[in-house]
């Protein structure tokens, strides 16, 4: 049985992590070793050009310095502002509370291609274009999937605790400052990996919004070696590995906490 | 008929009236209306699509020009790939903050000119100050930038007509001792002679060549033997018995698997690899594989036209850049400066010279294409583009019909459907649309 | 307003105090828990309002129009809808994106709960983890590259295996009737590793007790699982079902990379019919129509899914 379990996992994980690793032997071929057919996994020879040749032709480096400034404010405000409506939507009882949350959960089913040109408008007039602002600030303030994933954690949180801190004088500030969040440090934490993940591999809004070089992220650099009729594959594939490894080692380091926040059982205990 | 007008900037403003009364005025003091008559120096900015590796030299044109004209202001060059090109540069239009000189594909550009949103440009290229004559071009280069009555809207910055790329190699061990290119000097690359190529190449266990369903790869084959796609404005290959004939000859080579069809080859780059291991004949590809062929010894290529029912030089497609100045440029002269010595014989030469993938769509500037010496009939390429046809104005003015006939054409394929049936469903579906001018 | 305040949910009965002051405290402390929803909601309803609402009230008024997104815009009323509704583009690409979500939605939580469940006790589960977890970070070209191969219909291993064993496969892609089937596997393979890390959250919140009652009582594994786990999971599963299914009608990018929506129109879906009318097309105010249908149709069928949380979804409150 045990023996069976493996070989599934074996055989299942080979499966998901075989392109994966076609990407990074490809970083190491040059283009006619990329796509002989039948294709040859381990490259010969192997090719160093490709990194350095990705990392000449354009500025990786301020894109680098780029992507962790808009992903890294993305990630802390994300957390502050959704933790606080996801409380107040567990918590405070207002009028419109739940039709609110509906709307919330509504714009999630909002395609991208209905509202690029409408916020592209918008940030035009607020004068955001070619602006990291336009990226951080809508995705900082608004976040529906983390806002729904939060308030299922605070509605787990037991009542007394909070009810106690209330007796004790404590506003309702103080009760989510000193309590609640403390109480939220896994989902936050899940939370973090999930949005700096997404931030990281965000295209559609800097292509649109960005126009200057060197105010571009990872991604964008990553893409312009798509050419014309043909592309230069493997360096586009050496840059694209290197663009990831931010990321895996956020989920290395991160897995444990993703596990634990994601309790979404809403249990008491 | 209830069509109110509404002026795009009341939908605008209403619409920030909506967004925008959290975040105050202040904000929206900042913006106003561009300014299109500004004297003195100006930046402007040129957008075109490409990789850097493609634009290297028309970057350095830029910066040459720049240096040159620093009096002017600032020419800058923003990049983005083919594929997000036109969500990017259409986004810019909407949003009233696009670039000043435009790059632009077929049916961008017809809509460009029918959204009136680019300076017509006839009496500049005729102007003194133009290195772009309208009569440098031939009369197939102007495409979609020419309307029906004869206006000129942009130029054409470079081509490339496809030609037949053949594998020496694989024909040699077939039994085809004589190279394609001397069958043709020879006046004899007919479709009977190609047919016998085939048959040998197959036999010898190899694919002849790749079937694409795009306009550009699929056109010439029928116009290479005199069959006809479009006339007067009307889809008409289902009623011309040459391209349902020649059209019916590639659906059987397909099904009798003598040429792969392009859904059939893994993608990337298909039919490049193929053709590069040796297992497979032809390909039918322009200039821009130069770079990735000449890399590789082991490779002996060279190119041809395709066959023709006589022998003579066959008609081909051409893809074709177009160039264009926004009406709202900052400065129109300077920009029109610009882009007469873009596309100018120095400017095409400089550009395209040396590692370019592309052929000169202006007349005169020819041995760019040849200087290199690769391949050996590199000649072909500028001789093709003499003759060539872009995409059919018919296709690129409606947008989005190209795609839809290439689409249909894979299902024919998909299916080995009959040629005939084909072509009449694609008939009904392009001809409603060019009427219309948009699709359904 | 005040008739408003009055239908407001009752606050928890207070300590014992003389009615007046009670009266006061209850105004008062509505009154604080207004300013508290404002204060705790406000960024997020700021952002709400302006980077959604805001756009989203302009694309409706957009989908009234008839609009090339370069001249001006023309008030041509419900038109738009009418043709687009009626439209063969339109119904292909809903019945495409329903057939897409039919396939992926239970395939991926069905795929996402049998290896959560596998890895759960699992010796050396973190190194597992990662493996899975692989495709969410492989860059789409690659994705595409690979899948590409292996689906293709000559030279692609999985057809080389299956005429192996006597089959005769379609060629995945190009056949009309098996592309939407293999851009449902190729989502489900991408979306594996998220979708089973949040079940295996899940998973590790099944309270050990309960498990071990029922073995107590006789259950056997099968009967534990559906009795004990699979009720306790039902909140992950419905967070899940949502999002998947949000997704699965948002399908694009897949088979925009993969296919470019055909051949023929078999793997236009409904974003893609959208991206396509506004970008391809510059028919803004029928892409705007359909993607305000597409809107009705997920708010429609996400109201009734969280309606079902009431029935089937087990709180441990």
């Amino acid at each position: 049985m045990r023996v069976l379990k493996h070989l599934f996992l074996v055989a299942g994980a080979v499966l998901m992590t075989a392109p994966f690793v076609w990407m990074v032997l490809s970083a190491f071929k040059d283009l006619p070793q990329v796509f002989v057919i039948p294709p040859k996994w381990l490259p010969d020879p192997v090719v160093w050009d490709n990194f350095t040749t990705a990392w000449t032709a354009l500025p990786f480096g301020r894109a680098y310095l780029n992507s962790f400034v808009i992903s890294g404010s993305v990630v802390v405000c994300t957390l502050l502002t959704s933790a606080m409506a996801a409380y107040a939507f567990a918590r405070v009882r207002f009028r419109l509370r739940e039709p609110l949350f509906v709307v919330f959960l509504a714009t999630m089913m909002v395609p991208y291609q209905l509202t690029i040109i409408p916020v592209y408008l918008l940030m035009r007039e607020l004068g955001w274009l070619d602006s990291h602002l336009s990226i951080i600030v809508p995705n900082a303030l608004f976040n529906a999937f983390a806002v729904f994933l939060l308030r299922q954690f605070v509605r787990g949180i037991p009542r007394e605790i909070e009810e106690a801190a209330t007796i004790d004088g404590a506003n309702r500030l103080r009760i989510f400052w000193h309590i609640v969040l403390p109480l939220l440090r896994a989902p936050l934490a899940a939370l973090a990996i999930f949005t700096f993940m997404a931030q990281w591999n965000n295209f559609l809004q800097p292509l649109i919004f960005l126009s200057s070089q060197d105010k571009f992220t990872v991604p964008l650099l990553v893409n312009q070696f798509r050419g014309t009729y043909t592309t230069n594959f493997p360096v586009m594939i050496a840059a694209a590995a290197v663009a990831t490894i931010p990321v895996l080692i956020v989920f290395v380091v991160g897995q444990r906490s993703i596990i634990k926040g994601m309790t979404l059982t809403g249990s008491n205990r | 008929m209830t069509h109110t007008g509404l002026t795009r900037r009341s939908v605008l403003r209403t619409t920030s009236a909506l967004a925008l009364p959290v975040l105050g005025a202040g904000a929206l003091a900042a913006c106003g209306d561009d300014d299109t008559g500004a004297s003195g120096p100006v930046d402007m900015v040129f957008s075109a699509w490409g990789s850097p590796e493609e634009m290297k030299k028309a970057d350095e044109f830029v910066a040459k020009f720049n240096a040159a004209n620093s009096a002017a202001g600032k020419i800058s060059m923003a990049l983005t790939p083919v594929d997000s090109y036109k969500e990017k540069i259409l986004t810019q239009l909407v949003g009233g903050n696009a670039p000043d000189i435009i790059a632009a594909t077929d049916d961008f550009m017809a809509k460009l000119i029918e959204s009136n949103a680019v300076v017509e440009l006839g009496p500049l290229l005729d102007g003194a100050d133009s290195k772009t004559k309208t009569s440098d071009f031939g009369a197939e280069a102007w495409g979609a930038a020419k309307t029906k009555d004869g206006r000129y809207f942009g130029i054409t910055t470079d081509a490339n007509p496809s030609l037949m790329w053949y594998n020496t190699k694989v024909l040699r061990t077939a039994g085809v001792a004589e190279e394609p290119s001397a069958t043709f000097e020879a006046g004899k690359w007919t479709r009977d002679y190609f047919q016998n190529t085939i048959d040998k190449v197959v036999a010898s266990g190899v694919k002849a060549f790749v079937v694409g369903s795009s306009w550009y790869d699929l056109y010439p084959w029928l116009t290479c033997f005199g069959g006809t796609v479009y006339q007067d404005g009307t889809f008409v290959a289902q009623d011309d018995a040459t391209s349902v004939e020649a059209l019916q000859w590639l659906v059987d080579l397909v099904k009798a698997k003598a040429c792969y069809h392009v859904l059939n080859v893994p993608a990337g780059q298909g039919q490049d690899s193929l053709f590069m291991a040796n297992n497979l004949a032809f390909t039918t590809e322009g200039r821009w594989v130069v770079p990735q062929y000449s890399k590789i010894s082991s490779l002996e290529t060279d190119v041809v036209h395709r066959p023709s029912v006589d022998g003579k030089m066959a008609v081909t497609a051409t893809y074709t850049a177009f160039m264009t100045i926004n009406k709202k440029a900052k400065n129109q002269d300077a920009a029109f400066k610009f882009l007469t010595e873009y596309g100018s014989v120095e400017g095409q030469t400089f550009r395209l010279g040396d590692g370019g993938v592309s052929v000169p769509s202006i007349k005169g500037a020819d041995a760019v294409v040849t200087q290199g010496g690769y391949p050996k009939h590199a000649k072909y390429f500028t001789d093709a583009q003499t003759t060539a046809f872009p995409l059919p104005v018919e296709e690129a003015r409606v947008p989005g019909l190209s795609a839809a006939i290439q689409r249909a054409f894979d299902e024919m394929f998909a299916k080995n459907g009959d040629a005939k049936t084909g072509l009449q469903a694609i008939a009904a579906l392009a001809n409603p649309a060019i009427e219309k001018g948009q699709l359904n | 307003m005040t008739a408003l305040e009055q239908r407001a949910p009752a606050t928890p009965p207070a300590p014992a105090r003389p009615p007046s002051d009670h009266d006061r405290d209850r105004r008062a402390r509505r009154w604080s828990e207004r300013g508290w929803a404002l204060f705790f909601l406000g960024p997020q309803l700021v952002g709400l309002v302006v980077f959604v609402v805001g756009p989203l009230l302009f694309a409706m008024g957009l989908s009234l129009t008839k609009w090339d997104g370069l001249s001006e815009p023309t008030f041509v009323g419900l038109d738009n809808f009418a043709r687009q509704l009626t439209d063969e583009t339109f119904l292909v690409s809903l019945r495409n994106t329903l057939f897409f979500t039919v396939l992926l939605v239970p395939g991926e939580l069905t795929c996402a709960l049998l290896v959560a469940l596998a890895l759960h006790t699992v010796r050396g589960r973190v190194l597992y983890r990662l493996f899975y977890f692989a495709p969410v970070v492989t860059s789409s070209v690659a994705v595409s590259v690979v899948w590409l191969w292996l689906l293709n219909g000559e030279f692609g291993p999985i057809n080389a295996y299956l005429r192996n064993i006597g089959l005769d496969p379609p060629n995945w892609l190009v056949d009309t009737r098996t592309v939407i089937p293999a851009i449902a596997l190729v989502s489900i393979w991408r979306g594996l590793g998220f979708t089973m890390v949040i079940f295996l959250a899940g998973l590790q919140a099944v309270p050990k007790e309960y498990v071990e009652a029922a073995t107590v009582d006789g259950a056997g594994p099968v009967r534990r699982f559906w009795h004990v786990t699979l009720p306790m999971l039902s909140p992950t599963i419905l967070f899940l079902a949502i999002m998947s299914f949000i997704g699965s009608f948002q399908v694009f990018d897949i088979a925009f990379t993969m296919t470019r929506g055909g051949p023929g129109d078999a793997s236009y879906t409904l974003v893609y019919d959208i991206y396509d009318l506004a970008f391809t097309q510059f028919r803004f105010g029928d892409s705007a129509a359909v993607a305000v249908v597409l809107f009705a149709i997920l708010l429609a069928i996400t109201l009734v899914q969280l309606r079902m949380q009431r029935r089937f979804v087990h709180y441990e409150e």
